[in-house]
């Protein structure tokens, strides 16, 4: 079947020829193969094709879908679903009630697309239509006719941070992520696992788990787990209930979390790696404990997945085919046949002479916890933007500890009322990953005469109030 | 303050040791305080570590596949609850 691409044999891709050609398919694979697993149930294309056409029936007409479903598969199903009706799935970076609310504000053109687990009250104050999946799937009859979609679709909205502090959102055209697909396909061909089924343990309406968990099963033959896996015993039972070869897709965070859980895991061929920068030593712990081969990926959402190494053989990082750096010194510049324009890494890399490199750092102001990435300055802003606030710095307190399971510091000037009316007013401003601990007031700030706030006087101010506290 | 059972407090120091609550005592952690989500206002990372702490500490294996499971992460009299009732089977 033209256009179809298949995880084991991407050396005979063939280019997508399609009735008319601005368009792709909506599901580029075969039908017949098994895209999902329920359970030890398999879902075939097919009748995922019929649960996104008997979904986006029932879906109503706007530009824009938030799309906040959180299981993989109904997550899936409404992601194409959207797209089938021309509209835009919006993704923010959770679903907590401020964000929900400040992306319908931002997007009026826009109906709410949930599971029925968001609280029943917070659906009914954010005042807008909204739609469960569960509900519009319905009776869905396995599909015959492939939707075919215009290249220049805007299929996704990603939301991430950005370097001067504010939200942003980054367009995503089918083209642009079937492309994707296509790249990422040929990275897993590349390793020489064939895989069969894959487990994910982060939230598909991120950058890299829309990638490799959604576009990669929507465009070969690989399929993936219907449900969530998060904790140690769900990832277990997850990859247990797979064919193999598996794959698992995931985190440092996670991995270091499977193996503190000392279960005994089904094998793994190939383990998947990002979001944070993976400590050696985890690396290799991994690859004994499933069995497996272990490929960290590099990239960012505005450019998706750039890089890959195997922590275990090498430090050196290479850049995944189809990536081309446009710029060797910081800010290093990447471009991409499917990119619309080139994206500015904002890490420092340094370059061999072969054109692979390491990553020495990150900028200053752009920091990633848990794998999430937010600007400090961005954060203390928020702090600063609270009632009664006189002055605030957030910080990053622990530099040299694993990065996934680093933290934030704040320190604030607030006169009057407690730390803890201070935390709620933050809470409501900020992902619950980038609250600082400790959140310490002080009297004044150590600013420079010009007014900047070294790290360096942050720690020490840090370490003498720590004292002062009693603590250590 | 509702009191704490022991196994309650047994299982509130265990959140602020392994969490690094710097600014909570474990005393401090009502026994029907929410745990995420306001209250205590822990995140998911949390809830990761909160799972891999009670399956060493106690051989109890959390999942959150469904509703059913993530409800157990209400609070801390639901967790230690749970604890309670499953006492180290295999996942």
């Amino acid at each position: 079947m033209p256009g179809v691409l298949t995880g084991k044999a991407i050396q005979s891709f063939v280019p997508v020829t399609n009735t008319t050609p601005d368009k792709l398919p909506l599901i580029p694979r075969h039908l017949d193969g098994v895209i999902a697993w329920r359970g030890s149930h398999a879902v075939t294309a097919a009748e995922f094709l019929g649960d996104v056409q008997a979904c986006a029936a029932r879906l109503p007409d706007a530009g824009f879908a938030c799309n906040a479903c959180e299981d993989q598969y109904l997550f899936m199903v409404g992601f194409c679903a959207v797209i089938m009706r021309g509209q835009t799935n919006l993704l923010p970076v959770n679903h907590r009630p401020g964000t929900l609310r400040n992306t319908l504000t931002d997007f009026p053109d826009c109906y709410l697309l949930h599971e029925g687990t968001l609280d029943g009250d917070l659906v009914a104050s954010l005042n807008r239509e909204s739609v469960d999946i569960k509900f519009a799937s319905g009776d869905a009859q396995p599909g015959k006719l492939m939707p075919q979609i215009s290249v220049d679709q805007v299929a996704a909205v990603v939301f991430t941070s950005g370097s001067t502090g504010d939200a942003v959102s980054l367009t995503k055209t089918w083209y642009s992520l079937v492309e994707g697909a296509r790249i990422n396909a040929a990275v897993l061909a590349d390793t020489g696992k064939s895989i069969a089924a894959g487990v994910s343990t982060v939230p598909p309406w991120h950058m890299y788990g829309l990638e490799w968990s959604v576009m990669v099963p929507l465009c070969t033959d690989i399929s993936v787990y219907a449900g969530n896996s998060f904790f140690p015993a769900d990832v277990k039972n997850a990859l247990a209930a797979l064919p193999g070869p598996r794959w698992l897709i995931t985190t440092p965070l996670h991995l270091r979390a499977l193996q503190r859980a000392e279960l005994e895991y089904p094998d793994v061929s190939l383990l998947m790696s990002a979001t944070s920068p993976l400590q050696a030593e985890t690396a290799q712990r991994a690859e004994q404990q499933f069995g497996g081969a272990l490929l960290e990926v590099y990239g960012c959402s505005e450019a998706g997945s750039v890089a890959t190494r195997r922590p275990t053989l090498d430090s050196q990082w290479a850049f995944i085919n189809g990536f081309t750096a446009l710029t060797s010194s910081f800010p290093v510049k990447l471009g991409a046949v499917h990119l619309t324009e080139a994206v500015e890494l904002s890490d420092v890399l340094e370059f061999d002479r072969d054109g692979g490199f390491q990553i020495i750092g990150r900028s200053e102001d752009l920091i990633k916890i848990g794998g999430k990435r937010a600007s400090l300055q961005h954060l203390t802003n928020q702090l600063l933007s609270i009632e009664g606030v006189q002055d605030g710095a957030f910080f990053v307190k622990d530099e040299d500890a694993e990065s996934g399971a680093a933290r934030l510091a704040a320190f604030v000037v607030w006169k009057g009322r407690t730390v803890d009316a201070l935390r709620v007013e933050l809470a409501d401003r900020i992902d619950p990953v980038f609250m600082p601990r400790p959140l310490r007031q002080v009297d004044e700030l150590p600013r420079e005469p010009t007014g900047k706030l070294p790290r360096a006087r942050l720690l020490d101010l840090l370490q003498k109030s720590d004292q002062a506290q009693g603590h250590e | 303050m509702e009191a704490m059972t022991p196994e309650e407090a047994r299982l509130a120091s265990l959140i602020v040791e392994v969490l690094n609550l710097e600014d909570i005592k474990p005393e401090d952690i009502g026994p029907t305080q929410p745990l995420f989500d306001g209250g205590l206002g822990l995140d998911s990372i949390d809830a990761l570590e909160i799972a891999v702490a009670v399956a060493q500490t106690y051989g109890v294996h959390l999942k959150a596949e469904d509703e059913a499971t993530r409800a157990v992460f209400r609070d801390l009299r639901s967790l230690a609850g749970y604890i309670s009732e499953h006492p180290a089977a295999p996942a």
